[in-house]
């Protein structure tokens, strides 16, 4: 269990839950955005990713 | 980072957040979306103000709310949180203008030695992808969170 302290060093927020946000999973709340995105990244050079599963 | 910020509510994937801003122009809500791209394993963090009524969201306005710093510090808590459940995935940000972007790069920059700490992090220059130093104008930011 957390004490106080473990909660006050830890670098992610408390997040709460709220089922009622998995409703945007049918919508991209930014579409244009998300396609300018993918336009960069065809021609992208991304670095390499330091860690993967 | 012991900065103020919002508290944050999530959905049950971790790539959807809401939070709710006060400041002299009033409550205004916000919402932040990590995007899945075409690139596999990389997620685009979209945010802006959420319209109650319309649920639609506007990622143009300039809300003027007085609380600039603790909105950047939400949303960055809201990073830290998106990589607690996805380790691996790199997340990528722009501005929707570049006002905003250069918004993003001094947020990053107020930050940096905490950031360079948690993230291996990238500035964009066109197309190329370069290691991030403050001071210096891109077009966007990558990041990977780092695990010690």
């Amino acid at each position: 269990m957390k004490n106080v302290q473990d909660l006050k060093k830890k670098k992610s927020p408390i997040v709460v839950i709220d089922p009622a946000l998995d409703k945007h999973h049918e919508k991209i709340m930014f579409p244009e955005k998300l396609k300018r995105v993918n336009k960069m990244l065809k021609t992208a050079k991304l670095p390499a990713r330091k860690h993967q599963s | 980072m012991q900065v103020e910020k919002y508290h944050l509510k999530s959905d049950s994937t971790f790539t959807r957040f809401e939070f709710v801003s006060e400041g002299t122009k009033g409550v205004i809500r916000k919402f932040i979306e990590f995007q899945e791209t075409n690139y596999a394993g990389l997620f685009n963090l979209a945010f802006g103000d959420k319209n109650s009524s319309s649920e639609s969201i506007d990622d143009l306005s300039v809300s003027n709310n007085g609380d600039t710093e603790k909105v950047l510090a939400t949303v960055i808590s809201a990073l830290y949180a998106f990589c607690d459940e996805h380790p691996d995935a790199f997340v990528y940000a722009s501005g929707s203008t570049k006002a905003r972007t250069r918004l993003y790069r001094m947020g990053i920059t107020k930050y940096y030695t905490q950031v360079q700490v948690d993230f291996y992090l990238y500035g964009q220059l066109g197309d190329d992808f370069v290691d991030f130093e403050p001071g210096v104008d891109y077009d966007g930011f990558l990041a990977q969170r780092k695990f010690s």
